[in-house]
């Protein structure tokens, strides 16, 4: 069977990276395959079965703006949605689903299995085809070739992976199923580094044997939901989760049996994540607490099979069982599956350029877990990006990247690039300065010009997008020229809303700035056909109406920083610079800078160890340096990015 | 899980003769746990989609999988009805019948509810039963789960030790230890299985699963003998226009002549296949859709290539209905495979591969009979050298009947030592009307 094939691209690895990765290059018109260890096992879910989240949920709305397909398959298969922190800030509220995990898979085969130029392929990849730091293909280990312009890897956990439970394990790249042995030894080969990392899973039990009268039932939200722009998701049965928590009790087992935990045995070398801690972790780490919660979640519509989110642990088997029956409401729980670590290499990111393009092996690309992050959605993200740039590579085109304040893609990719991790990287609010900008309800706005210029968004789906800003313009519009004067039925409706009477005439905009006052409410204030207009907006836009109301100052000073940080941001550092050779920098940025060679100043700012005092220092010295380059030429204006103060 | 709670017997194995057997014992009041390596394979049918039915079975109804025997045949078991002594370790009971069809609804839930379709091949009109493996896989998953003796349960096992008190223990690679009085063994080739796919080798009992080494060694270790066996498994193909649309097939310049067999009489889902039980209005799938449902059988019977094409020609079956997965006969030349996957549009997605695992040695021709390998060790399946799905479904079921008077043999005889004994023996047959059985459960 030594047989070549040949592609413009080729995927390894059909979890969630790959198959956005893989739909995403062969939407964009470029022949592409995606090899698998299985084609049976496709965009599994083997950890918790959930989509979304804070933070999350935004990287899978950002997916579904730039033509991806996460959101899209999440509303197909779920089982359960909500959206998350209604009560706080638009800035933090996400969008999150249970899913049921066959489903899931199922819906992500078929849409591979029909998107046309890809082809779904088993088989295991042996090594790389590099020839002058260039990739030229795979070589699979039953012998076949296969040719392509550029290679993404997705290859998840399954490096030399190996799973641990006590100190028991096994060759696995999850429960179950092998490994890939050779892929490592070929990237090594080629200079790539990599690191050592593991990742665990808690427990599954029957939910016919859980006690749910002590538990706090969970619902989803009534509503049609949902993740995409552009399918409304069907209307189906939610499915509830249950809320319980650990005990003293527990925390006693757990703390009796630590000795026996892979992390303390070291039986596992790679580190953990620390923001989807084991209970063992927890343990460890935070003594004081009496409780932790635990979130009992249904794995699917057919199975009994619940998923129990707060007990990730490696510990023995025996010691779960002590663990779970310890546990209010799951004294009598049998135990399906235990829980388990996975132990695998990851690339270390900071080898990876902003396009997420391995920088010793032109064409070649990484995404996913394999670069060291945690969760689906980090992983769908990467992949789409990954994908549309091996694709772009194919065509000879320059790669596409996402800025800071652009996405929470941006921010994710730039962390990893920059920064680097020492344990998986999950995705949080908290890491994205510009959150504010970056929400769940202007996804669209933001990116899906960018992905109508890739072909993954078609000019129909744009047209949607700017029909919808067009009505919230217009909206907007009218409520800062629609004046309300206090009157007996508005005074009576402000106070009855916990605000107060108008004492002089403001705009509806104003109006509606106030936190108890509700779009709702606001066109009972309006009278004419101004009302009964905005009293026919779709949800949607009644939302980004709201948002915009109630943040725009907010949103304008974070707009007009943006612009000032734009300037620094950009500026680029020389090539040639001699970092050893600056003076009122220290030694330790010094060696950093030497060793990542950052092109602009704002990538040089997030470098762990380099201080905005150090930035300062260098951006002082790219001036000189450009002005003593402006006064060598000849009347020549000032070069360079100066910093120009200008918002955008 | 705690030792006084668990069931005291253990299927090790829960593919079609570890579900058929679970099953079974289920019906017959005994408490199972049934035991896997990956608890999302489950129940699948192994090497390809076509379950040739048996022409003594009967008629295949029109909208439902109710099989019945045909009025003019006396009651028959699917296989021989041979008992063999075959060596003094190795014994077989004797076999007793079984209603076939009631048998195949029974022991396969997930044909009886599964997407499937049946074609009759020209060659002699047998009737076979096509079936989509992923949802064969699902439905017999749930049907397991709902199933209140039979507990599910992942673990790897490691090593099943036959010991002088009559107990048998049950070890496993995360180090869970299990004392029970029954081990059935239904590891299909998993047992040393090696898969080889073009000049590749690595351990599998099927294409994708661990194998089962560890316990092949503890096996080997307490004197069981093996013989090695290979199975081939045909290429899969896939179609990315759906599974419909041939005309791309016929259309590409290397396939002279193809026929397809329409599906005699639809086979709509069983209606629990589509409602949830108390789960209300699920989420929508793509089996739901009815335009991805798929024909019967093709025959590619004129091919313009070098590729050896015998007088039968060559056969493709859906393998995959929402996905256009097609299986080719493993005897299919590559380069034959590759003419017909040259279509626009078709492509390899699995390739042509063979799995080589370890079965009991013994007589051959009684090798679909469960046996008991080790005190208080059964093995059934293709592991106890069963051919093709039915027998291995048979084997299954026919033990799990079993096991419900092995249990009251058990009970009975009070010291442990008449245990081994007792069990030895081959069950006593009262006037069995082989019911329990429950054709449509």
């Amino acid at each position: 069977m030594a047989e070549t094939t040949t592609y413009d691209v080729v995927v390894v690895g059909a979890g969630h990276a790959g198959c956005e990765a893989a739909l995403a290059a062969a939407r964009m018109g470029v022949r592409t395959a995606l090899v698998t260890l299985s084609v049976d096992k496709i965009a599994l879910m083997p950890c918790n079965p959930a989509v979304g989240g804070v933070g999350k949920g935004q990287l899978t709305r950002e997916i579904d703006a730039l033509g991806g397909e996460q959101g899209r398959n999440t509303d197909r298969a779920f089982v359960q949605i909500k959206m998350l922190n209604t009560s706080k800030g638009p800035a933090v509220r996400a969008l999150r689903a249970q899913a049921d995990k066959r489903l899931y898979e199922d819906w992500m085969k078929v849409t591979l299995f029909s998107t046309p130029g890809l082809e779904v392929i088993q088989g295991e990849v042996a090594s790389l085809d590099v020839s002058r730091e260039t990739v030229r293909g795979l070589l699979l280990a039953d012998g076949r070739r296969v040719r392509a312009r550029s290679v993404v890897l997705a290859a998840g956990t399954f490096l030399r992976g190996r799973v641990v439970v006590g100190q028991r394990t096994y060759a696995a790249g999850r429960v179950g199923e092998l490994p890939a042995t050779l892929l490592s030894a070929s990237l090594e080969r080629y200079g790539v580094e990599l690191g050592r990392f593991q990742s665990a899973t808690p427990p599954r039990v029957d939910g016919r044997t859980i006690d749910r009268a002590g538990m706090i039932l969970q619902p989803g939200d009534a509503g049609s939901l949902g993740f995409s722009h552009w399918e409304r998701p069907r209307p189906r049965t939610q499915l509830p989760c249950y809320l319980t928590h650990t005990t003293a009790r527990v925390h006693d087992v757990v703390a009796e049996y630590l000795d026996l935990s892979p992390i303390k045995t070291g039986s596992v070398s790679g580190r953990g994540p620390r923001y989807c801690p084991s209970i063992d972790r927890k343990v460890i780490n935070f003594p004081d607490r009496d409780r932790h919660p635990i979130f009992v979640e249904p794995e699917g519509a057919r199975t009994h099979e619940m998923y129990l989110q707060g007990l990730t642990t490696s510990l023995p088997v025996f010691v779960q069982e002590k663990i779970i029956q310890a546990t209010p409401g799951l004294e009598r729980a049998r135990l399906v599956r235990p829980g388990y670590a996975v132990e695998y290499d990851y690339i270390v990111p900071q080898g990876l350029s902003s396009a997420l393009g391995v920088r010793v092996v032109d064409g070649l690309y990484s995404a996913g877990q394999v670069n060291g992050t945690s969760g689906y959605e980090e992983a769908a993200a990467q992949g789409l990006m990954a994908g549309c740039n091996a694709a772009l590579y194919a065509l000879g085109q320059e790669p596409l990247t996402l800025r800071r304040d652009q996405a929470y893609i941006g921010v994710l990719i730039d962390d990893l690039v920059t920064k680097g991790v020492d344990e998986p990287y999950r995705m949080f609010t908290s890491r994205a300065e510009h959150r504010l900008l970056l929400r769940h309800d202007n996804a669209a706005e933001r990116l899906s010009e960018i992905g109508h210029s890739l072909g993954l968004i078609s000019d129909e789906q744009l047209g949607r997008v700017h029909a919808e800003s067009a009505l919230l313009e217009r909206a907007a519009d009218l409520l800062d020229s629609t004046r309300l004067r206090g009157g007996e039925r508005t005074d009576e409706l402000l106070e009855s809303l916990g605000t107060s009477r108008l004492t002089e005439s403001q705009t509806a905009a104003q109006v509606l700035k106030r936190p108890q006052v509700s779009f709702r409410d606001l066109v009972q204030m309006i009278e004419g056909p101004a009302a009964e207009w905005l009293a026919g907006l779709p949800g949607d836009v009644v939302d980004r109406l709201a948002v915009r109301a109630q943040y725009d100052g907010y949103i304008q000073r974070q707009l007009a920083e943006i612009g000032r940080l734009k300037a620094t941001e950009t500026t680029s550092i020389p090539d040639d610079i001699d970092y050893r050779a600056l003076e009122g920098i220290t030694v330790e940025a010094k060696d950093k800078l030497s060793r990542m060679r950052p092109m602009t100043l704002g990538q040089a700012s997030r470098i762990a160890g380099v201080s905005p005092a150090d930035v300062s220092v260098l951006m002082l010295y790219i001036h000189r340096i450009r002005a003593s380059q402006t006064s060598r030429t000849e009347g020549g204006a000032a070069a360079g990015g100066v910093r120009s103060g200008r918002p955008s | 899980m705690s030792q006084s709670t668990a069931p005291r017997v253990v299927v090790v194995g829960a593919g079609v003769s570890g579900c058929a057997c679970a099953l079974a014992a289920a019906e017959a009041g005994v408490s199972v746990l049934l035991v896997n390596s990956a608890l999302d394979s489950v129940g699948s049918p192994a090497y390809g989609p076509a379950v040739w039915t048996d022409p003594r079975i009967g008629e295949l109804e029109e909208g439902a999988l109710a099989v019945r025997p045909s009025p003019s045949e006396p009651l028959e078991t699917l296989g021989r009805s041979d008992t063999h002594e075959t060596s003094e370790s190795i014994k077989m009971p004797a076999h007793e019948p079984i209603r076939p069809a009631e048998a195949l609804a029974a022991a396969a839930p997930g044909l009886a509810r599964a997407w499937s379709r049946h074609s009759r091949l020209p060659a002699d009109g047998s009737p076979v039963l096509l079936v989509d493996r992923r949802s064969v896989s699902l439905e017999t998953k749930w049907r397991l789960e709902n199933e209140p003796l039979v507990q599910l349960r992942q673990a790897v096992v490691t090593s099943v030790t036959s010991r002088s008190d009559g107990t048998v223990l049950v070890e496993s690679a995360f180090g869970e230890e299990l004392e029970v009085d029954v081990v059935v063994l239904a590891v299909g080739l998993g047992l040393g299985g090696t898969v080889l796919v073009g000049t590749q080798e690595f351990p599998g009992g099927r294409y994708g699963e661990v194998a089962a080494d560890r316990l092949f060694e503890s096996l080997a270790a307490q004197g069981v003998a093996f013989r090695e066996k290979k199975v081939a498994v045909g290429a899969r193909l896939a179609c990315r226009s759906g599974a419909l649309d041939l005309r791309l097939l016929a259309g590409n310049g290397r396939v002279v002549a193809l026929t397809l067999y329409e599906a005699d009489g639809e086979l709509s889902p069983n209606e629990e296949c589509l409602s949830s039980g108390d789960r209300g209005i699920l989420p929508p799938s793509p089996y739901e859709d009815p335009i991805r449902r798929s024909p019967g059988a093709v025959l590619v019977d004129g091919l313009q290539t070098d590729g050896a094409l015998g007088p039968e020609g060559v056969w493709l079956a859906p393998d995959g209905i929402v996905t256009g997965e097609w299986y080719l006969d493993p005897g299919v030349a590559d380069a034959t495979t590759r003419s017909i996957a040259s279509a626009e549009g078709w492509w390899i997605a699995e390739p042509r591969h063979s799995v080589r695992g370890n079965v009991i040695a013994g007589d051959r021709s009684g090798g679909r009979c469960p046996r008991e390998i080790l005190d208080g060790v059964w093995i059934v399946g293709q592991a106890a050298g069963a051919e093709g799905y039915l027998e291995s479904l048979e084997s299954g079921w026919r033990l799990g009947r079993d096991l419900g008077r092995l249990r009251e043999s058990v009970a009975d005889s009070a010291p442990r030592t008449s245990a081994s004994a007792a069990r030895g023996k081959p069950p006593t047959h009262d006037s069995d009307q082989g019911s329990g059985a429950g054709a449509s459960s």
